[in-house]
């Protein structure tokens, strides 16, 4: 084998690919000016990055989540990051991830004028996170299969087979959330009695609240739990399902905000707070109650410029439970639920 | 369910599925051999191996929702699973029983033994060893690295799993840690699927080590006739097979392909970006690979060659998650957030199967040929163009052909990229997840066509212009002579 005669060839590969790699990315971004972390669906905060970008002039390098499959999640990765942050803002698509950093001192506080126009409940006191354009946690139904009411699902629910009714795994995402809610309401053992129950009664644990989407859009289950944006991108197929939302004993919906935060020790700190106060502003909760993800506004916007299908959204988030208090439980409802998982 | 549960599990399909796709590769490359032009056995043999390059994510993807269907029976989704497994580990399969070099041992000594027909433990050992080191050896070389791939996929498995099953060890291993598990516990549970890879190498490792001095390879046995029946088994079997993994994909995706051709089309810098980084990072972990596999043979050493080829061998979950851990130390956190562990990653991760491809260049190319051609070098302008155009087509053009497999390869890695790649970086097959989990499937369709086109059309483009510039070579050497 002549090895010389191709190592040319090999040189002249690396050397475009090196160029390819590192001139090509340059012609199309200045320099960096601020790293955000983001855990909220890529198609759906993209446009509001990109507004961010010509209205401020400062170019974001995102971060994405890939999803419960691939990511071992932003939120690990910003504790393992704790002492060398990369991250100058973390943009969550649900709340507890963001408290549970917060109490491991990762987050700074910053009280803008987005944190003042949000609604106390939604937000910490301190300003080291802050909620906006929430999600609802929702039953979502086959309605070829079954009737879309409070009743019929109640019943259903109650049918000593649950072979018909999807979740997703809880051990991540919005279901977790879900959960520390219960354990907050129930205790944490009788959320252990519950979950037994369920499980024991053939509920369908799967990978993700898209999946369950996708059981009971097929028709493969009759029903579901999962979240707004889910059932919405359901409807928006064309699937024949309808949406209640998940209530508790005492009447509480539970809603799921996003929330972004200031990285403690970021090197952006300024473009960081410009990014805060751009996010948490009611052109962005309009832009995002808009989009795809239909996410509710949390705090006050004009209501006639929201679509027809949120205005119900927006009665249901008023009912919604305070989730600081259920943060409380995050630790200890995801380490059992992890102990059941790996049988540790 | 325990790590112990689940281990179980897995090496009972990985024995079944690598036992059967050991079975199926020999039948297919013995039906191939006896294929008597040689153009329908290079395009059938191809054929065979087609399934290494469709990319698991697309696969796993396509299967999610007739996994969903199944959801009702647990072995409907193993058999699913398993399915897909196979196609893929019988690929494996014919290209080691192709690669493999013939064993010293020979029918003839085999029966000379038999004939001795002693009943003493001293006959049985030896008669025993005559067997692995003879006729079983390419089988069983071929089972080990079989069971290896079979063990430790994990994209398939992650995007059929719908309720639970099939039950895969990386899969559980992959929710431990995202959970709530620190690296550190995830890194102790990867040591007991680790060691049983280890176990399923070390019959092949012992084997290969035994008789690294051949030079004759099971590719190049003797044609045998072909009957009617062997080429209607191996066409069924192959169309089959391609039908699975990269047929139907292709069937169910192709009319969504215009609709995601515009919304692609909507932002061209951003797909552009995507694919020039992906590429420029698969092609140069490709080009180290292949340089270090070259280094490798070179050297000539079993052993240094076990240990650089041993990440690789790990899988794409435990290599990733190793260097995620050993690049957050101190001493090594600076180059966290790097191209660095990215590319060291995906080059490790490539390194055996550069290893391997390097081994089969090395049996194409023969000695008289690049001897003629070196001659020719010698000689006259107008030979040395010759023996140029005759050397790019003997060894070139095949290295170059290489190094795109491996850029494809590494192109479709998503585990690597998505764990140790830099905030700055998005590779095209993180985002090809995106658009997978909200079922945008026109554009993941257009996508996926552009990712995969990529290193093969820059191959393309390569020729061509190595074609051009010989081709001016020729032209202005007849200019001189004439004028």
């Amino acid at each position: 084998m002549t090895v010389s005669r191709s190592s040319w060839f090999l040189i002249l590969f690396v050397v475009v690919a090196m160029a390819a790699a590192i001139v090509l990315p340059l012609l199309f971004a200045s320099e960096s000016r601020l790293v955000l972390y983001c855990a909220h669906d890529q198609a759906l905060a993209a446009d509001v990055i990109e507004r961010f970008e010509q209205e401020s002039g400062i170019q974001v390098d995102v971060r994405y989540d890939e999803e419960a499959n691939k990511s071992l999640g932003l939120t690990k990765l910003l504790l393992a990051e704790k002492n060398v942050p990369r991250a100058d803002v973390f943009w969550n698509n649900q709340l507890l991830g963001t408290i549970h950093l917060q109490s491991a001192g990762v987050l700074q506080p910053y009280r803008g004028t987005g944190w003042e126009r949000i609604p106390e409940s939604f937000r910490d006191p301190d300003g080291y996170w802050t909620g906006f354009a929430a999600r609802q946690r929702v039953y979502i139904v086959n309605t070829d299969r079954m009737e879309a009411s409070v009743e019929s699902i109640s019943e259903r629910l109650q049918q000593p087979s649950l072979q018909a009714v999807a979740i997703a795994e809880p051990l991540f995402g919005t279901t977790l959330s879900q959960y520390c809610v219960l354990a907050q309401q129930m205790g944490l053992d009788q959320l252990k009695d519950w979950d037994h129950d369920i499980r024991q009664r053939g509920i369908r644990v799967v990978r993700g609240n898209s999946m369950v989407k996708d059981l009971v859009a097929e028709g493969i289950c009759d029903m579901g739990f999962t979240d707004t944006d889910d059932a919405f991108a359901a409807m928006d197929s064309g699937s024949p399902v309808a949406m209640r939302p998940v209530r508790l004993d005492t009447g509480h919906t539970i809603s799921l905000p996003n929330s972004v935060a200031i990285i403690a020790g970021c090197r952006h700190p300024e473009a960081a707070q410009r990014f805060i106060d751009f996010v948490l502003s009611e052109e962005t909760e309009l832009q995002l109650a808009a989009g795809a993800g239909r996410q509710i506004p949390l705090g006050p916007v004009d209501r006639t410029r929201l679509p027809d299908d949120l205005q119900p959204l927006v009665e249901w988030a008023a009912d919604a439970v305070p989730l600081a208090n259920a943060a409380e439980f995050h630790t200890s409802v995801a380490d059992w639920l992890n102990a059941e998982s790996t049988g540790q | 369910m325990t790590l112990w549960f689940v281990l179980s599990w897995s090496v009972a399909r990985t024995v079944i599925v690598s036992t059967a796709a050991v079975m199926v590769g020999q039948c297919l490359l013995r039906d191939i051999h006896s294929v008597a032009s040689t153009r329908w056995r290079r395009t059938w043999l191809i054929a065979a191996l087609i399934p290494l390059l469709v990319p698991e994510l697309i696969v796993g993807f396509n299967y999610r929702l007739t996994a969903q269907k199944l959801t009702e029976s647990v072995w409907g989704t193993e058999l699913l699973y398993a399915t897909v497994l196979l196609i893929r580990s019988c690929s494996v399969s014919v290209l080691v029983l192709l690669l493999l070099p013939a064993s010293a041992v020979t029918h003839e000594s085999i029966h000379s033994w038999q004939l001795l027909n002693q009943r003493t433990n001293h006959y049985r050992r030896q008669y025993l060893k005559l067997l692995v080191t003879g006729p079983w050896r390419a089988p069983v070389v071929a089972w080990c690295l079989t069971s290896l791939v079979t063990f430790q996929d994990f994209e398939t498995a992650a995007l059929i799993q719908v309720v639970g099953h099939p039950v895969v060890w990386t899969v559980w291993l992959f929710d431990a840690n995202a959970g709530n598990q620190s690296l550190n516990q995830t890194l102790v549970f990867i040591i007991p699927p680790l060691l049983m890879e280890f176990i399923f190498l070390i019959p092949g490792l012992w084997l290969i080590g035994l008789d690294s001095s051949s030079e004759q390879r099971t590719g190049s046995a003797p044609r045998r006739n072909t009957t009617c029946s062997s080429m209607w088994r191996t066409i069924s079997a192959t169309v089959l097979g391609l039908c699975i993994v990269a047929g139907w994909p292709v069937l169910i995706s192709l009319p969504e392909l215009w609709e995601g051709t515009r919304t692609l089309l909507q932002d061209p810098a951003a797909i552009l970006r995507q694919q020039a980084t992906t590429f420029g990072f698969s092609a140069t972990a490709a080009a180290v690979s292949l340089s270090g596999a070259v280094l490798l043979h070179r050297s000539n050493k079993t052993l240094t060659t076990v240990i650089f080829l041993l990440p690789g061998l790990a899988g794409s979950l435990s290599l990733s998650l190793i260097l995620m851990w050993l690049f957050q130390q101190p001493g090594l956190q600076l180059l966290w957030d790097q191209w660095f562990p990215m590319l060291l990653g995906q080059s490790l991760l490539m390194l055996p199967r550069a290893w391997v491809l390097v081994l089969v260049l090395k049996s194409m190319v023969t000695p008289e040929g690049r001897y003629s051609a070196t001659l020719l070098n010698s000689g006259q302008p107008w030979h040395r163009q010759s023996a140029s155009r005759l050397l790019w087509n003997l060894e070139s053009i095949r290295w170059l052909l290489a190094a795109a497999v491996l850029c494809h390869w590494c192109t479709w890695d998503v585990t690597t990229a998505s764990l140790l790649r830099p905030v700055t970086v998005e590779p095209v097959v993180t985002r090809l997840y995106q658009e997978m989990h909200f079922s945008r499937t026109e554009s993941l369709t257009a996508l996926s066509l552009v990712t995969v086109a990529v290193p093969w059309l820059l191959f393309a483009v390569m020729t061509v212009i190595r074609r051009a510039i010989s081709y001016g070579a020729m032209l202005q050497l007849r200019s001189d002579e004439t004028g």
